[in-house]
């Protein structure tokens, strides 16, 4: 009797393979041709996976350690000794932190090197439009005026953007590290909150590194279409720095991938923190 | 002396735990967390579909034993009375949370909570942990749509491997109510991946 469908213990039954060889076989006669009992096994599988997914699930460290605290807290107001807290607890949550500490540490060498990347860029194609003007004249001193003040604003931009990054990184870095040290359950909210500033961070500086791009560019071309109705020269120097500004733009933009692969690296690093890894290697 | 320089004792049986827990001895609470709170976790885990509240039913929990151990009765197995504190936590909790959040979404409750599964104490690899996420996403959409009282039969039963004896006595319920309850989770969650499989394969065709 294939037309009846299969109740969903006998689903069960013939994926933990409790069927009988004949119970087995008229089973598969009617997936057969039944596709919404086909379905019904698919969900049964992916049931079963969830389950196990759900059962594997565990406190992180931090938490274990909060409900350590919390319950600590109770007993000291009444009076009662504190449950002791195992070593390799703490030991992992320090590991942990520390693993945050350094891949911050590596976010803000990463950063540096960028912001350092993108100040050059900015400064070549500022020098080239002083050039330029210089060669151009009065005629055109307006529109070259336009082109160093973008490439002014792009320095500001880049100075303020690694000032930022730098204040971050040093503040919170030193901050965890004196935390690890103190009080290692203060340092549950850090590693969350770090991850936050520094992906903040690095959105700040691509939108950063972007604008510079964009404004080196557009000074560039300001200063071509300022110059062309002038003289030869100026179209040429004029051209120059057009061309010196997108030289610099695809590598305003590595700086800037050089920067994000920093971060997710510090990401990595914190989410494959253990124990072990924490006592050792420096970074070179 | 918060910290130990030795690892945490371990009791040889639950009855010798329960006693050195009535004693309100600090190494007991400390073999109580290490022995049971991840399955508390998991279990809250489950019904809530969140760290926090989870994490918050854990503590609870713990808290209302060291309030209230004087007051457990030796014949309900330690680990049965443990769970109906969570379970019931945990309920108090989705209901306080579905007073809360009356304006707020499916769509917005998934997005808030991002699908993640949070790591474990062993902190498995990225990839490890992209998989189970992947694969708990498959039911957690399910058992959000089922009723709460279903959900925590449900859990109990296939996260936590209880008998529905001793998912009665947690719960307070009569042996045939958690049969049926159970049967009527598992039905539940099986349709409810079926229609939503079958949807999906509709789409797929239309296009």
């Amino acid at each position: 009797m294939n037309e009846e469908h299969l109740t969903f213990e006998r689903i069960r039954a013939y994926l933990t393979g409790a069927l009988s060889a004949g119970q087995r076989s008229a089973v598969e006669k009617h997936l057969a041709f039944c596709a919404s009992c086909r379905q019904a096994v698919e969900a049964q599988r992916e049931i079963e996976a969830g389950r196990e997914a759900a059962q594997s699930v565990a406190m992180s460290p931090e938490a274990r350690l909060r409900l350590y605290e919390r319950l600590n807290a109770l007993r000291s107001e009444a009076g009662d000794a504190p449950i002791p807290i195992p070593r390799h607890l703490i030991a992992q949550v320090k590991a942990k932190a520390e693993a945050t500490a350094q891949a911050a540490a590596h976010v803000a060498r990463t950063t540096g090197s960028a912001a350092r990347e993108i100040g050059t860029g900015g400064a070549a194609v500022a020098a080239q439009a002083a050039r330029g003007a210089a060669k151009v004249g009065k005629k055109a001193a307006r529109t070259v005026k336009a082109a160093a003040q973008s490439a002014i604003e792009m320095g500001e931009e880049t100075v303020k953007t690694a000032a930022d990054l730098k204040a971050i990184a040093v503040d919170e870095t030193a901050a965890t590290l004196r935390k690890a040290k103190e009080h290692p359950v203060d340092l549950a909210a850090t590693p969350i909150r770090l991850a936050a500033k520094g992906v903040k961070a690095g959105g700040r500086m691509a939108e950063g590194a972007a604008k510079n791009a964009y404004a080196a560019t557009k000074g560039g071309i300001k200063v071509a279409a300022g110059t062309a109705s002038t003289m030869g020269t100026a179209l040429v120097e004029g051209t120059k720095t057009g061309i010196t500004a997108a030289k610099h733009a695809p590598r305003l933009v590595k700086a800037a991938k050089k920067m994000a692969d920093g971060l997710a690296e510090g990401v990595r690093q914190i989410a494959e923190a253990k124990p072990e890894e924490a006592e050792g290697e420096d970074e070179p | 002396m918060t910290t130990s320089e030795e690892e945490t004792i371990t009791y040889a049986t639950a009855a010798d735990l329960v006693q050195a827990l009535r004693a309100n001895e600090p190494q007991a609470y400390a073999a109580l967390i290490e022995g049971y709170a991840d399955r508390l976790y998991a279990t809250a885990y489950a019904i809530l579909n969140n760290p926090a509240d989870a994490e918050e039913v854990v503590q609870e929990t713990l808290i209302t034993v060291y309030r209230h151990i004087g007051e457990f009765r030796g014949e309900a197995k330690l680990s049965t009375w443990l769970y109906r504190i969570a379970t019931n936590k945990a309920l108090a909790l989705l209901r306080s949370h579905k007073a809360a959040r009356a304006e707020t979404s499916l769509e917005e409750l998934g997005e808030q909570y991002g699908g993640e599964l949070p790591l474990g104490g062993t902190a498995p690899s990225a990839e490890e942990a992209l998989e189970r996420a992947e694969r708990w996403a498959c039911i957690r959409e399910g058992l959000e749509a089922m009723s709460p009282t279903l959900r925590v039969v449900w859990v109990l039963a296939e996260v936590e491997g209880l008998s529905m004896r001793e998912i009665a006595e947690a719960e307070g319920l009569s042996l045939s109510t958690v049969k049926v309850r159970l049967h009527r989770a598992r039905r539940f969650l099986v349709d409810y991946i079926a229609r939503r499989r079958e949807a999906a394969s509709t789409e797929e065709d239309d296009r």
